[in-house]
């Protein structure tokens, strides 16, 4: 029994071709907008995603001492690895095919002063090889490329080079804070530096790169450092930046008097492996060992770790799910609207349908058949558009600021191909789903009745 | 048993004591009340009554879309209670043509396009070619072939309804119903479309059952059939046989 | 009735005469209980060691110093561990400035930050109240069954080591026993005692000086503290000891 109309439902799309029209916009750009939507998330997902574990250092995973993301910075020498322990660990990434590559972790505070005034830092303690690897990697290239490892002066990994003291990096806003605009390379080699007279009413120039800091010994006592500024970074947040400071992972240990570590960021080959390999290497490690000090494996999207990215991508979700859905709704019930309109002033026909010897699934499948020529070609129109207003915004460069981030965002959109299909499918499910919708309950009708020629 | 020349022996439709009410709000009607009458392949029959009389409703039960309240419907000794709603489909599309009073063309098709119609979910048609063939011999039967590629919006009223009819035909019914096909024409259309009718009924040898109240077509009919406040209420030969 | 006059005017002239004991005044107070505590102004100079037992989160750390003191400044230099050998502080009146070998200037720091576990930075060096607080005696208390003075202390400037302090000194020989060191709102955050077994000759004439400063963490009072002082003697010093330009040499 044949069940296929589609010549016959193609054709019947030029009736009521002013309703169809209406409708069939409705769809595309309802569809047009929910492909906008998912760009925009798309870009903004994968953009904070690879900033969490590419520029922030976070790692696929995170490896930590038991309880020491919360607890390191409190006590520090309790949650922390041995270096018997760092050994065993950096033996096991090493072995392990998964790993792409690893870093040590270690942070801590204190404060960092030009001589007269003093701020309080953050400082994270990076391996600068590490840094570069980072930087150059293909998805930080795609994602993020305007996010550069430094604003001004030079890399932490060349800097070791000019430098006979430590070498630090730090955010705009502490270099203002401290008048230490400017960088190593910006002035003499050789130059010396100075004791400064912090009373002198004459406001004090810049004269050196050099910036000091001071701490709080893990031996007890106090920490203290010389370093120069070689370069300029951002964090990428407004909130960080006042106090961020980055100098090599060995320097910030030295200042602290310590060879113990905070804990591992390791970036996998592929991410997928994240869940696999965090069972597999969470066994390893808490085999046997000659310091067994326990430890916690995170992976980097727990809100633990990256609360930025889990907030800013639940309410990310959140407010594109709905208004995805109300778009996907708005559609349902245009078409709805439509399709009801359709039937109605078709019962007739349906009855002659009827009449003639159509059965009820074959005038079902007719009327679906028109749904899906209309709103087929309504989503290949919605898809074009779609894809034009993507490219029309990334041509526009628009640079928004979003709440925290410092300096401005370029908006960039980059369409999501799965979450297309998948709209594009939901939509057009929604669409059959409202015309057998329509159909279905005039079909319950009396034939006679379709028809309106009982003499009732 | 018939002895009319050129109709079968065998009646193709049978109604034994057929009931059909209706409620209109508060009311019930009783449309068709005890009808009896059978109908032999190759007749040309006219169903006669004034508006309201029932005949709309009793050719709506002999063509399966409308169903009887009580009483027997057989239709090429079928008896219809017994089928299902596919099967009953089944049967109108190759057992039944319908002929409608408003034609009820699809205005986006052309001439062949609706003719087509019914031998889209038609079983019995084998191929494509089968189907061109039947429909062109059908168009070609209402004279329709020099406009095959016309909508009905390019058709006059009786051009129209020779498509309704080619419609009918294409499936090779045995049996063609029409309920008043001629109420929208002129008086000279609706003679030319009787005599189409006629034309057919004797060459295709199908049964003809047509609804009118138009009593200029009765002596054009061999059979006549009254039905009066859902009553058959007599049945005979053509005008002019009955003497009346 | 003559007589009687003479009488009463004879013991009024008496108790007029007599020296009346009012109670000591805040400043008093400050500038006696500070002279057991290093701030002896009429000597030219001072030397004393000091240790820094830190007991902290089931961890021990112990530190040592020499501290030399000329008039306001100081200078305390680590003893031990030998890893921190060199490491000086030096106080110019409230200026601070530490330096470690290998730093190429000295950094300033404050007398409020932590030199280890409860100690300040300020704690170490000679304890001059009286110059740095306001005082008010607010009552009398017993401690450890002495009767002393209840003082509310507030800070005259900002370069200074604590916001507020409650401090109690002795009624009888006007040492600081014990003290509560009070944020800017009024919370405590540390308390401390003190003992003074130390004996310093000063002109012939026998003080008590500090010889333990107990300090606790009001918040978690298994964070423990206390500085040890040992070995009080009047020595002078050159000036150039205190100089922040010749630390770095």
């Amino acid at each position: 029994m044949p069940n296929s109309f589609w010549g016959l439902a193609r054709k019947n799309l030029r009736r009521n071709l002013k309703r169809n029209l209406t409708t069939g916009s409705a769809i595309a750009f309802g569809f047009a907008g929910i492909i906008l939507l998912g760009a925009y998330s798309n870009r903004v997902d994968n953009y904070i995603r690879v900033y969490t574990i590419y520029a922030a250092h976070t790692g696929h995973v995170a490896l930590f001492a038991k309880n020491g993301l919360d607890k390191f910075g409190f006590e520090p020498k309790k949650h922390s690895f041995s270096k018997q322990r760092q050994l065993e660990i950096e033996g096991l990434l090493k072995n392990d095919s998964r790993v792409e590559m690893f870093e040590p972790r270690f942070s801590g505070v204190g404060l960092i002063s030009n001589g007269c005034k003093s701020i309080p830092f953050s400082a994270v303690g990076i391996d600068p090889q590490i840094e570069e690897k980072l930087m150059i990697h293909p998805e930080v290239k795609r994602w993020t490329p305007q996010i550069e490892s430094i604003k001004k002066g030079v890399k932490l990994v060349d800097a070791v080079k000019i430098s006979s003291v430590a070498v630090v990096s730090i955010t705009q806003k502490v270099a203002s804070a401290l008048g230490k605009e400017k960088v190593k390379t910006e002035f003499d080699t050789g130059a010396a530096v100075k004791v400064v007279d912090c009373e002198s009413s004459v406001a004090l120039p810049q004269s050196d790169a050099s910036v000091q800091f001071l701490g709080n010994s893990w031996q007890g006592g106090m920490a203290a450092l010389d370093a120069d500024v070689v370069s300029i970074f951002s964090t990428g947040f407004d909130e960080t930046d006042f106090s961020a400071i980055r100098m090599p992972l060995s320097v910030l240990q030295s200042f602290y008097d310590t060879e113990r570590v905070a804990g591992y960021s390791v970036w996998l080959k592929e991410a997928s492996q994240l869940k696999s390999f965090i069972q597999t290497f969470s066994a390893a490690l808490n085999g046997p060992s000659l310091a067994p000090e326990p430890i916690d494996l995170i992976p980097w999207y727990d809100e633990s770790l990256s609360p930025y990215y889990a907030g800013t991508i639940q309410f990310l979700n959140a407010m594109v799910g709905f208004v995805s859905s109300v778009l996907a709704l708005v559609v349902l019930f245009s078409v709805l609207n439509s399709t009801t309109l359709t039937v109605l002033e078709r019962t007739s026909e349906i009855g002659m349908y009827r009449s003639i010897g159509f059965r009820k699934r074959q005038i079902q499948t007719l009327f679906i058949q028109e749904s899906i020529w209309l709103s087929g070609f309504s989503l290949g129109i919605g898809l074009i558009s779609g894809f034009v207003f993507v490219e029309m915004i990334n041509r526009m460069k628009i640079v928004y600021h979003p709440p925290g981030a410092s300096g401005g965002l370029q908006l960039v959109l980059v369409a999501n191909v799965s979450a297309i299909f998948v709209w594009a499918v939901v939509l057009l499910l929604l669409t059959i789903w409202s015309t057998r919708f329509s159909v279905v309950n005039k079909l319950k009708w009396q034939i006679s009745d379709l028809l309106g020629g009982s003499g009732r | 048993m018939s002895n009319r020349p050129g109709v079968s022996a065998v009646p193709i439709i049978e109604l034994k004591n057929v009931v059909k009410s209706y409620r209109l709000g508060e009311v019930v009607i009783t449309a068709v009340k005890k009808a009896n009458l059978q109908l032999h392949l190759g007749e040309f029959t006219a169903l006669i009554g004034a508006s309201g009389s029932g005949k709309s409703t009793l050719l709506n039960i002999i063509g399966c879309i409308d169903q009887a309240d009580s009483g027997i419907v057989t239709i090429g000794g079928s008896d219809v209670k017994q089928l299902s709603d596919n099967e009953k489909s089944d049967l109108r599309n190759q057992k039944i043509g319908f002929i409608f009073q408003n034609f009820n063309l699809i205005p986006v098709l052309d001439v062949y396009e609706n003719v087509e119609l019914p031998l889209l979910v038609n079983g019995t048609v084998e191929s494509a070619r089968e189907r061109n063939d039947r429909v062109l011999e059908a168009i070609n039967d209402v004279e329709l072939s020099s406009v095959i590629h016309h909508r009905p919006d390019q058709l006059s009223g009786g051009q129209r309804q020779r498509v309704a009819i080619a419609r009918a035909l294409a499936g090779r019914p045995s049996l063609v119903l029409a309920d008043e096909p001629t109420a929208n024409l002129d008086s000279e259309t609706s003679s030319k479309i009787i005599d189409l009718m006629i034309a057919l009924n004797e060459k295709k040898k199908v049964t003809f059952l047509f609804s009118t109240h138009d009593e200029r077509l009765m002596s054009r009919v061999k059979r006549i059939i009254h039905i009066k406040d859902g009553l058959l209420d007599s049945d005979s030969g053509p005008a002019h046989e009955s003497g009346t | 009735m003559i007589k009687k006059v003479k009488l009463l005017i004879g013991v009024g002239l008496f108790v007029a005469s007599s020296p009346v004991q009012a109670s000591p005044s805040a400043e008093q107070l400050l500038k006696d209980s500070d002279r057991s505590r290093g701030a002896l102004l009429e000597v030219g100079g001072m030397t004393w060691q000091a240790s820094v037992i830190t007991l902290e989160n089931d961890d021990k750390i112990e530190l040592g110093y020499l501290i030399k003191i000329r008039d306001d400044d100081a200078v305390a230099e680590v003893s031990s561990p030998p890893r921190q050998k060199g490491e000086r502080i030096l106080f110019n009146d409230r200026i601070l400035w530490f330096y470690k070998p290998g730093l190429r200037k000295p950094i300033s720091i404050s007398p409020r930050q932590r030199l280890s576990g409860q100690a300040a930075n300020g704690d170490i060096a000679s304890t001059r109240y009286a110059r740095d607080y306001e005082g008010v005696v607010k009552g009398e208390e017993l401690v450890e069954g002495s009767p002393t003075f209840v003082l509310e202390l507030k800070a005259k400037g900002k370069n200074v080591t604590y916001d507020q302090i409650r401090y109690w000194v002795s009624k009888q020989d006007h040492l600081g026993v014990k003290a509560e060191f009070l944020t800017l709102s009024g919370q405590i955050f540390k308390r401390a005692w003190f003992k003074y077994a130390n004996q310093l000759t000063v002109k012939g004439v026998q003080y008590p000086f500090v010889s333990e400063m107990k300090i606790q963490d009001a918040l978690n009072d298994k964070n423990l503290t206390t500085i040890r002082y040992f070995s009080p003697k009047i020595e002078n010093h050159p000036a150039g000891l205190f100089n922040v330009n010749n630390l770095v040499k």
